[in-house]
C-alpha cells in the first residue's frame, strides 16, 4: 500500500513539474511574441503607440505638409526612468515618425522610439538614465519617413522644451 | 516516507505559485501620486514635408494651430536646426548615377525668412539657428526658398535631374523681440 502511495506521489511530482515547464515556455514564447512588430520590409513599427483620440483641429487647409507636436514645459520625477510624455505623430501625416530624445547639448539620445503611425501616439517610456532634480533643456528630435518601403527620409525638426526634475 | 513525499509535493506546487504571483503583481495597478503637469503638446507647427523649388524659387507655408497658453512675451520660433548635407549647408545634391563629372551634382539654395532676410551657406558658415519664421497664435507664414543659380553653375547643371535634400526645423517657445 505504502509502495503505491509513493508511486501516485513520484507520478503526480512529475505532472506538477512538467505543468511548470510549459507555463514557464508559454510566457517566454508570449512575451517574445508581443516585442518589436516588423511588417515585411523590415520596417520596424512601434508597438508602444496607442491610438490617440484628442481632437485636432486641421487648420493647414489641406496643405501638404508634416504636422509637428509643440510643447511648453514637461515636468518628470527626480530618478525616475519612465517618463510620461506623448511622442504623438498626429492624424492626418502622410509619414512615419521616429523621435529620439536627448538632453541639454548631448548627441547620445536617452530613448529613441520606433517608427510611430499617424494617429498614434507613445503615452510613456523608459529612458536610459534618470535625472536629478533641476533644469534641463529637452530635445525632441522629429525624424520622418516616407511610407513606402524606400523610407525616405523627409523634412523632420528639433522641437526644444524646458524639462523640470522634481 | 509519507511526510517526506508530502514536503516534495508542497514544494512543487510553491515552484509553480511562484510565477503566477509575480504575473499578478504585474497586473496589479499601483496608486501613485504625481507631481507632472500638462504633458501634451501645446501647440501645432506644419512644415512642409520636403525642400521643393522650382528655378525662380518657391513660396513655403508653415502654418501654426492648436496654440494654447501662449504668454505674451512669448513666440514659437521655427529656424533651421540643420540640414541633410555635409555641415548644415543649404545644399542639394544629384544622385551621382544620373550625373557625369562634367556636370555638377549639388545645387546651393537659399532661404528668404519672412522679414526678407537671406539664409545661406558658403562653405564655412552655418545657417543653424537662422529664424525663418514665428508665430504668436494661430497662423500660417511664408517663406521664399530658390535655387542658386548663376553664371559660374547655369550650364553644369542637369535639367530633369532631381536635386534632393532635406531640413531639420528647430521648433521652440522664445522670447516675443
Amino acid at each position: 500500500m505504502q509502495k503505491q502511495t509513493k508511486k501516485i506521489f513520484v507520478i503526480l511530482l512529475t505532472v506538477i513539474i512538467l505543468l511548470a515547464a510549459v507555463i514557464i515556455l508559454l510566457l517566454t514564447v508570449f512575451r517574445k511574441d508581443h516585442g518589436d512588430e516588423r511588417n515585411t520590409a523590415g520596417i520596424v513599427i512601434s508597438d508602444e503607440a496607442e491610438e490617440w483620440n484628442k481632437e485636432l483641429e486641421d487648420t493647414s487647409d489641406g496643405q501638404d505638409g508634416i504636422k509637428i507636436p509643440g510643447y511648453g514645459e514637461l515636468t518628470v520625477n527626480s530618478g525616475d526612468t519612465v517618463w510620461e510624455i506623448t511622442l504623438l505623430n498626429p492624424e492626418g501625416n502622410d509619414c512615419y515618425f521616429k523621435y529620439a530624445i536627448t538632453i541639454d547639448d548631448s548627441k547620445t539620445p536617452v530613448y529613441e522610439s520606433d517608427l510611430i503611425e499617424p494617429g498614434k501616439a507613445i503615452t510613456e517610456f523608459e529612458v536610459s538614465e534618470p535625472l536629478e532634480t533641476g533644469e534641463y533643456e529637452i530635445h525632441l528630435n522629429i525624424s520622418a519617413f516616407t511610407m513606402d518601403e524606400s523610407l525616405t527620409a523627409l523634412n523632420g525638426a528639433d522641437v526644444k522644451a524646458v524639462l523640470h526634475v522634481i | 516516507m509519507n511526510k517526506k513525499a508530502l514536503a516534495t509535493f508542497l514544494a512543487a506546487v510553491s515552484c509553480i505559485a511562484a510565477p503566477v504571483t509575480a504575473l499578478a503583481a504585474e497586473g496589479s495597478s499601483t496608486q501613485e501620486i504625481s507631481a507632472v503637469l500638462s504633458m501634451e503638446p501645446t501647440y501645432t507647427v506644419t512644415i512642409p514635408a520636403t525642400v521643393n523649388m522650382g528655378n525662380d524659387g518657391t513660396s513655403v507655408d508653415v502654418t501654426a494651430s492648436e496654440v494654447e497658453n501662449l504668454q505674451d512675451s512669448q513666440k514659437i520660433s521655427v529656424t533651421i536646426a540643420g540640414t541633410s548635407y555635409y555641415r548644415n549647408q543649404l545644399v542639394l545634391e544629384a544622385d551621382k548615377d544620373l550625373v557625369d563629372v562634367n556636370h555638377a551634382r549639388t545645387l546651393r539654395y537659399q532661404i528668404i525668412n519672412e522679414a526678407g532676410e537671406i539664409i545661406e551657406t558658403t562653405g564655412q558658415d552655418t545657417a543653424v539657428g537662422s529664424e525663418v519664421v514665428s508665430f504668436t497664435g494661430n497662423e500660417t507664414k511664408q517663406y521664399q526658398i530658390k535655387p542658386v543659380i548663376v553664371d559660374e553653375n547655369r550650364d553644369r547643371l542637369v535639367a530633369g535631374v532631381p536635386y534632393t535634400g532635406s531640413i531639420t526645423f528647430g521648433i521652440t517657445l522664445a522670447e516675443a523681440e
